[in-house]
């Protein structure tokens, strides 16, 4: 008879363990797909050809830059795509000497820092894309200061329209890819002595 | 169900039980697994709605932000006054923000009206972001500030209301979350009742059978079960077995099936015990009647072995007493010898008869104070010639405690002292000498230690000296004994609180001794019978004195008893002597020559001496002539017997002649 009791005790721990705990899933989800990321660096990438135009007057290196390919990659993840733009971000920062803002800012972090932090790290589209964002914000920032002449920059932030079916992160990961690609060229050319500094820039600015 | 309630047993309710117990704990768990679950999803539908909403307000300020003041419109604004495009890439930068915030905002779920308000707003983002791009050309190309207003105008109006709406939506829902949990709240409480109540009842009906059956089918056939066992009476057969209780296979009628079993047995057993002491009551019967029988033949026995004694030592006395013709010194002692052995005989006689008594458990001992030195004297003195005849010598010393008295049975201290005494004599050597000690132990106890130079018993015979009819080898020998004499002597000594031991050196001697407490000091009276010459002249000489003729009737069947009273008659003067042989004749003559005295045998052929004296007293004739029993019937209770029939005394056999002629005497003397 005990050995009845404790066998009902214990299957009724078990049942009651059993229940579905508390959900606690605080990863951002803002319900971005991969899609409007994706968008984002096709007009990334325009910012970036527009960078180059700003701060190089070699038309054809320009073209060239503007001609590069995106490369095919296959089983990327949110979190490699990440990856990806903190580094575009970096080289970015190294590139306008410290012009852009902070590498690690994100778009709406002052305005909600409690609703995105993520205590689990997980990585998700939104994120990638208020990363991007930023990004975004950043490189038409310093493409505004770079400029002499009047650049139009809504241009970087209409929406793109897509053919066939939606982005994955691979996708997305070949765009970010071509645009650090293109900011390494940049900064070849930067190296090279051929790109128009910032100091450059700001006495070109004095002497107007 | 009530029937069987009714057939239930014990084995079965303690399966019903533990089946209703599982169920209960099984349906309570469930219960409470599913409540929990309930409460569960209850509270995390609360935590989830007000995370859902607490987000969306969250979304809603930043919204407001991101439309309003430092956002979308504001910066537009600014646009087009100061026509910086910092505050153009900060207008895109609120339209980013503002996509995301609907994006994320729509994850959280949305009603219809919050769809509606939103899409609104978008729709005022998007004429917004029209106006914005719009803005950029004209104000690149230098278009007037009221040319670029002309085209850019947008209304901020929809978009505020809508954001209102919105707001008011989420406000809404809220409400509606509250009362969705308030009523789960509610279902769930009612849930819990129910399900209290639901086992609450299970229980009580669990509870209501067991007290049902506790009451009516455990305590009430318990309670008739002990009643019954309380009626069980071993001694009335009929009462021995208990009643049925319930149904076959209930458990109490198997007690009480077990019970019959076990009273069956006992029952059988009661029946084997009580025949057996039916048994044993047949076998006391048969112990008593052999019992009797036994005292009946010792009591034959004793008057068979006394009557030939009477005459031996009736004529004896006769010879030691005649004053016609008085006996040599030698002579005198002969007869002295003759009369001293056949009373030894006689008290032989009646410690053999004894013996039987004490193996009966019958004997008894008249403890007395008693002189040692007198005892030693007399028991000496009856061995003494024996002694002298084989040239042994008999020493004695009782220098150490001289005039002791003992606390004994005078006779039997007597009989054990001279059976030592004989034995010394009779296993000693010719020539050989014998020792006699007394002295006082421990201030309590008088030792007497009988030494002789004989030749000693074996160690390995130590045994058998007090063992019955054991003569250690001597049975063929010259030398006469029973083999019981020290078996008596053990036994008479335990008897009066004494002990007797030995010790032997084969080739030097034996020493047997007996102890015997002591008696206080005081004088010492032992009644002598012994009676003297001079007495017996007496007698005679006063019956003579009065020169009347008596006559003296004798009714005895031996001749040799007959012949001694007429010699003892005759030497009384004036006393004249008539006989019969049997009682018969005897009434004959005692109605016709009305004796003075009659003397009565008791053990006659056809009528007996009791029967006898009852005619006597009957008859007229004879009913005043006092009659004296002459019997060998010696025993107490005989004696007791014959003085509660009438006779006036009563005479033993051997008889005592002194004794015989004094209480002739006295009867005559008081017809006189």
């Amino acid at each position: 008879m005990n050995k009845l009791l404790k066998t009902i005790f214990i299957f009724t721990l078990s049942v009651i363990a059993a229940s579905p705990a508390l959900s606690d899933d605080n990863a951002v989800d803002l319900g971005l797909t991969p899609s409007p990321v994706y968008s984002l660096w096709q007009n990334i990438n325009k910012a970036v050809i527009a960078y180059a135009g700003v701060r190089s007057s070699d038309k054809d290196w320009i073209k060239e830059l503007g001609n590069m390919p995106p490369n095919k990659f296959h089983d990327k993840a949110p979190v490699d795509v990440l990856e990806l733009v903190d580094g575009f971000r970096t080289k970015l920062s190294k590139l306008d000497d410290g012009v852009s803002s902070n590498t690690s800012d994100t778009l709406l972090e002052d305005k909600l820092p409690n609703l995105l932090s993520s205590e689990d790290n997980s990585v998700t589209p939104s994120l990638v894309y208020l990363h991007s964002g930023q990004v975004l914000v950043n490189i038409v920032n310093d493409i505004l200061q770079a400029s002499i002449e009047p650049i139009e920059i809504s241009y970087f932030f209409q929406e793109n329209s897509f053919i066939g079916a939606a982005k994955t992160p691979s996708d997305v990961f070949g765009l970010v890819d071509l645009g650090v690609r293109r900011l390494e060229e940049i900064a070849i050319k930067k190296k090279s002595g051929q790109l128009i500094t910032n100091q450059l820039l700001k006495r070109r600015e004095k002497a107007q | 169900m009530i029937s069987a309630l009714k057939t239930l047993t014990i084995n079965r309710l303690g399966k019903w039980l533990t089946s209703f117990l599982i169920l209960t704990a099984i349906i309570t768990t469930i219960t409470s697994v599913i409540l929990i679950r309930e409460i569960t999803n209850l509270n995390t539908l609360w935590v989830s709605s007000e995370r859902h909403i607490t987000q969306k307000q969250a979304y809603l300020s930043v919204l407001r932000g991101s439309i309003g003041y430092g956002g979308m419109i504001h910066n537009f604004k600014n646009y087009l006054i100061r026509r910086d495009k910092k505050y153009l890439l900060s207008a895109h930068r609120s339209v980013l923000e503002i996509k995301i915030i609907f994006s994320g905002y729509r994850v959280l779920g949305v009603s219809a009206e919050e769809e509606s308000a939103i899409s609104d707003i978008e729709s005022v983002t998007r004429e917004y972001m029209k106006a914005i791009i719009r803005a950029e050309i004209l104000i690149d190309r230098n278009y007037a500030i009221s040319q670029i207003d002309e085209q850019v105008a947008v209304s901020d109006a929809p978009a505020l209301l809508a954001l209102r709406r919105l707001t008011n939506a989420v406000a809404a829902l809220r409400q509606e979350k509250a009362k969705v949990v308030s009523g789960s709240i509610n279902s769930l409480t009612v849930t819990i009742y129910t399900a209290a109540i639901g086992i609450g009842l299970l229980l009580v009906v669990v509870i209501l059978t067991l007290a049902w059956f506790i009451r009516f089918r455990l305590i009430n056939p318990l309670g008739k079960l002990v009643t019954a066992i309380g009626r069980v009476n071993p001694s009335v057969p009929g009462q021995l077995r208990l009643p049925s209780i319930g149904r076959v296979d209930d458990e109490l009628n198997m007690v009480a099936t077990a019970t019959n079993r076990f009273l069956d047995s006992m029952e059988n057993h009661l029946s084997k015990r009580r025949n057996a002491e039916k048994a044993l009551e047949i076998a006391k019967e048969e112990a008593e009647n052999a019992n009797q029988a036994k005292s009946e033949f010792l009591s034959s026995m004793s008057h068979e072995l006394r009557t030939p004694l009477n005459a031996i030592l009736g004529f004896a006395q006769l010879m030691q007493f005649d004053p016609d013709t008085p006996l040599t010194d030698e002579q005198k002692d002969s007869t002295n010898q003759i009369i001293k052995g056949g009373n030894h005989l006689l008290e032989l006689i009646d410690q053999v008869l004894e013996l039987a008594k004490i193996e009966a458990g019958k004997m008894s001992v008249s403890i007395e104070a008693v002189s040692i030195i007198q005892l030693l004297d007399e028991s000496i003195s009856m061995v003494q010639t024996m002694a002298e005849k084989r040239n042994i010598s008999i020493n004695v010393n009782t220098d150490d405690c001289p005039n002791v008295e003992a606390m004994a049975d005078y006779t039997r201290l007597k009989q054990v002292l001279l059976n030592l005494l004989s034995n010394a004599v009779k296993y000693n050597s010719d020539g050989g000498s014998i020792s006699v000690v007394t002295k006082v132990e421990d201030d309590n106890f008088c030792y007497i230690a009988i030494s002789d130079t004989g030749p000693g018993i074996p160690d390995d015979k130590r045994d058998a000296v007090f063992q019955p009819f054991n003569r250690l080898g001597h049975e063929s020998s010259e030398i006469e004994g029973t083999g019981i004499g020290l078996v008596i002597t053990r036994k008479m000594m335990h008897m009066m609180n004494g002990n007797i031991d030995f010790k032997s050196e084969v080739g030097k001697g034996t020493t047997f001794w007996i102890e015997i407490p002591l008696a206080e000091q005081a004088s010492m009276s032992i009644p002598s019978t012994a009676q003297t010459q001079d007495d017996i002249v007496t007698i005679k000489s006063s019956i003579g004195a009065g020169k009347k003729s008596y006559t003296v009737l004798y009714v005895e069947d031996n001749p040799a008893n007959l012949m001694l009273m007429e010699k003892i008659i005759e030497r009384m003067s004036g006393v004249n002597l008539i006989s019969s042989h049997n009682a018969e004749l005897g009434l004959e003559m005692a109605e016709e020559q009305k004796p003075d005295i009659i003397l009565l045998d008791i053990n006659l052929p056809g009528m007996d001496g009791y029967e006898a004296l009852e005619h006597l007293k009957i008859n007229e004739k004879t009913s005043s002539i006092p009659v004296i029993a002459v019997t060998a019937q010696a025993t107490k209770s005989d004696i007791k017997k014959g003085r509660h029939a009438g006779f006036v005394g009563y005479i033993t056999k051997p008889i005592q002649v002194p004794e015989l002629i004094k209480i002739i005497e006295e009867n005559l003397n008081t017809k006189a």
